[in-house]
């Protein structure tokens, strides 16, 4: 059995890379983003933005499965937890876990869900939340750091995410499995009586084996109980115990875990003046350009719950992570950034990807149609304007022929944005060749 | 035997015009090149053969391409935009000139180009990828400073030095394959303006003076042979496109790279005066600006 799920959980790493390795504009994309799409805390971003989570059906899927068999996901499927498995015997073989061996407490994640919930139902985005999902954290993992590397700042970004996290497995046994995981209280809300379960048998003689065993601490004090709310279904307490008394099966004693009422209130007390502060501080910067296929920012906001896949597929780099440009609530939504990469025509990859239909789907002839904003150009920088040179890079460069060569003050021609031509791909601003920042720059409309 | 002084120089005399005479004839008779025409101008709809008829009125393709050697081709590829846009250099004539180099017995055919849009996105759209992949060339992305290397221009005004890609300078053959199109800075890109394709930072050409670099580049890099792709000239919107287009047919192949040019411009209805950059390129006396001068030798395929 354990040689069974060590293999499903590495073949479910392995689709899970190949999935995101094929997700780019050469390779082209088989199946998009299933993953992220069967993440159940997806649809607490629909019901911000108060609307039906058609393409997450695979995400309810799972949820029916996990009322059935419990919190098996996170033993046999997670990719994360599979990395965290396998991080956790290398720092084993380098002797770095017994340097300190924490008991991480189980409510704190419990305590992040409630939060995210009253964000969603005050409809605020989620996407501090997603900080805390295995798949965000792994999609951000391999597809920004490992796949396609970025610049310094993404890097840091990425590393910033995820590392941390990581590195908490040195600390105990799935360490962020049973402490922060917010994808994992969910499922343990929805395991809380399954189908299946643990079940103790009265040979029990209270060695404490299997507790010492289960990595996610789903055996409470009294070992004939089980913790179906954190129990993964790994099974791998069934051989180690001496008098062969547990089996999986129907009607085992089980318990649920819980956060404390005052932390409860708290974190309700947390997502209300979270959302309020979130909602204050709105404020998109001139630069904020989103993806093609994004709604309102207000829309798109609440939808979007930072996953990075959009950035991991991205041909030219150029879709990155918001730091403060979309005010605290837009932290890690994506961006354009055209000096780093355009937005291309014949590409509507990050639409393809998208998990929650914040990047609605379009087809690439639309593209000429879709603007995410318009290109201004900064005469007094401008090399044609100001200094004569013939250049007009912005036109060789604009697909929508929305540069047009005027006559300029002195010999050379200039550029002149038509903005009804103009989607603000920011082809201009890639190429141009003012040093420092474009003198073509693209804006949000508006 | 006794010799008059008078004699014996009229003997040296006629033994030095002999000598002298001997040598002419030598340098004549040895190493006087074959007159090659300057320009073959070629029409026709199967690219294979028209650059094969046109490489033979230069001396076919072995005179350029020698066995074992290693072939760099710069083809226009740099935009995003399908071959029908006439963008880029057309893909039948790249996949022809790799399958001729391929016949002379090339050790290695490499494709290279600086790219404006995302290499991988526009040798997709372009179909330039398609062909390499076919024909088994590789695909150089000079979007790596690493991969060029400075050289001094002594002939060069403005451009003193500059970064030539390194794959250009250690090829034994590079073969430049522009597309005629119009140009909103340069007013028309030719061969001279695709050598912008193999240099690092463009950005300097323009804010300096575009056309005395884009002419300064070519007194150092100079392409052994310039197959300009004439087969659609992009009449406006140029050089992304989609603009106007005159669908012409036509190859022009030559080793000299203002007569290309110029030739080019006539194309346009210019004259290659008027286009700054090959008028400073004749001024170095890189080439033949003056089309009643050059030997064009035209065919149809």
């Amino acid at each position: 059995m354990r040689f069974l799920r060590r293999f499903l959980q590495l073949s479910s790493l392995g689709v899970f890379l190949y999935i995101l390795y094929r997700t780019s504009f050469t390779k082209g994309i088989e199946i998009p983003a299933l993953f992220l799409r069967s993440d159940p805390l997806n649809l607490l971003a629909n019901l911000a933005a108060r609307s039906v989570p058609i393409i997450l059906f695979p995400a309810v899927i799972l949820l029916i499965l996990t009322l059935l068999f419990g919190r098996f996901f996170c033993g046999w499927i997670c990719p994360l937890g599979t990395l965290l498995d396998i991080f956790r015997r290398i720092a084993e073989w380098f002797r770095l876990t017994r340097i300190v061996s924490l008991k991480p407490p189980l409510w704190p994640k419990y305590f992040i869900l409630t939060v995210a919930v009253v964000l969603a139902i005050f409809g605020t985005s989620i996407s501090y939340v997603f900080l805390f999902d295995p798949f965000s954290i792994s999609t951000i993992f391999w597809g920004w750091l490992v796949f396609s590397p970025l610049e310094k700042k993404g890097i840091v970004w990425a590393g910033f995410a995820t590392v941390p996290l990581i590195l908490l497995e040195i600390l105990a046994v799935r360490f962020w499995c049973k402490s922060i995981c917010s994808l994992g209280a969910l499922l343990g809300v929805f395991s809380r009586f399954p189908l299946i379960r643990r079940k103790v048998s009265n040979a029990c003689i209270d060695c404490g084996k299997c507790k010492n065993i289960c990595h996610l601490s789903a055996v409470p004090d009294d070992p004939r109980s089980t913790r179906t709310t954190e129990c993964s279904v790994c099974l791998d307490c069934v051989k180690p115990c001496p008098v062969k008394a547990i089996s999986f099966g129907k009607e085992g004693k089980k318990e649920a875990v819980w956060q404390s009422r005052r932390a409860f209130l708290a974190s309700l007390g947390l997502g209300i003046i979270g959302g309020l502060i979130l909602r204050r501080t709105r404020y998109q910067a001139p630069t904020l350009i989103r993806p093609p296929g994004a709604g309102k920012e207000e829309e798109f906001l609440e939808l979007c719950v930072s996953c990075g896949e959009c950035i991991r597929a991205c041909p030219t780099g150029g879709l990155r992570p918001s730091l403060l440009e979309a005010g605290l609530e837009g932290l890690g939504t994506p961006r354009l950034v055209p000096r780093i990469g355009p937005c291309i025509q014949y590409c509507n990859l990050c639409s393809q990807v998208c998990p929650t239909g914040a990047i609605r789907p379009f087809d690439v002839e639309d593209k000429a149609n879709m603007k995410i904003g318009l290109a201004k150009v900064d005469y007094r920088r401008c090399i044609a304007y100001a200094e004569g040179k013939d250049c007009l890079v912005c036109q060789e460069n604009c697909p929508y022929l929305a540069v047009k060569p005027a006559p300029g003050p002195k010999k050379a021609m200039i550029p002149q944005v038509d903005p009804d031509a103009c989607t603000g791909c920011g082809n201009c601003e890639k190429n141009c060749p003012a040093e420092g920042a474009a003198a073509i720059r693209v804006f949000r409309r508006d | 035997m006794k010799i008059s002084r008078r004699e014996f120089l009229a003997k040296l005399g006629k033994l030095g015009l002999a000598i002298l005479g001997m040598k002419e004839i030598l340098r004549e008779g040895l190493s006087a090149p074959p007159t090659y025409p300057h320009l073959v101008v070629v029409k026709g709809r199967d690219m294979e053969m028209m650059l094969e008829k046109a490489l033979g009125e230069l001396g076919g393709i072995q005179r350029f391409v020698k066995k074992g050697s290693t072939v760099v081709l710069k083809p226009n590829a740099a935009f995003a935009q399908p071959p029908e846009v006439g963008a880029n250099a057309h893909p039948e004539v790249v996949q022809a000139m790799i399958r001729l180099c391929k016949k002379a017995g090339a050790k290695k055919i490499i494709l290279a180009e600086h790219f404006l849009a995302s290499p991988n996105v526009a040798l997709k759209v372009n179909k330039l990828g398609e062909v390499a992949e076919k024909e088994k060339v590789k695909w150089i992305f000079l979007e790596d400073p690493k991969l060029y290397r400075r050289v001094s221009i002594p002939k060069g005004k403005v451009l003193k030095e500059d970064d030539v890609a390194q794959c250009v300078l250690d090829a034994d053959v590079f073969i430049n394959m522009p597309v005629a199109k119009v140009h909103g800075g340069s007013i028309l890109t030719l061969g001279m303006k695709n050598l912008m394709g193999i240099t690092w930072d463009r950005g300097y050409w323009h804010r300096t003076d575009l056309h005395r670099c884009i002419a300064d580049y070519s007194t150092r890099v100079k392409p052994h042979l310039v197959v300009l792709d004439a087969i659609t000239l992009m009449l406006t919107n140029g050089p992304g496109g989609p603009g106007e287009l005159k669908h012409l047919n036509t190859l022009v192949v030559g080793t000299d790279p203002v007569a290309v040019d110029s030739y080019g411009a006539y194309l346009f209805g210019k004259d290659g005066k008027d286009i700054p950059h090959i008028r400073y390129a004749w001024e170095y006396g890189l080439g033949e600006i003056d089309l009643k001068k050059m030997r064009i030798r035209n065919l149809a395929v």
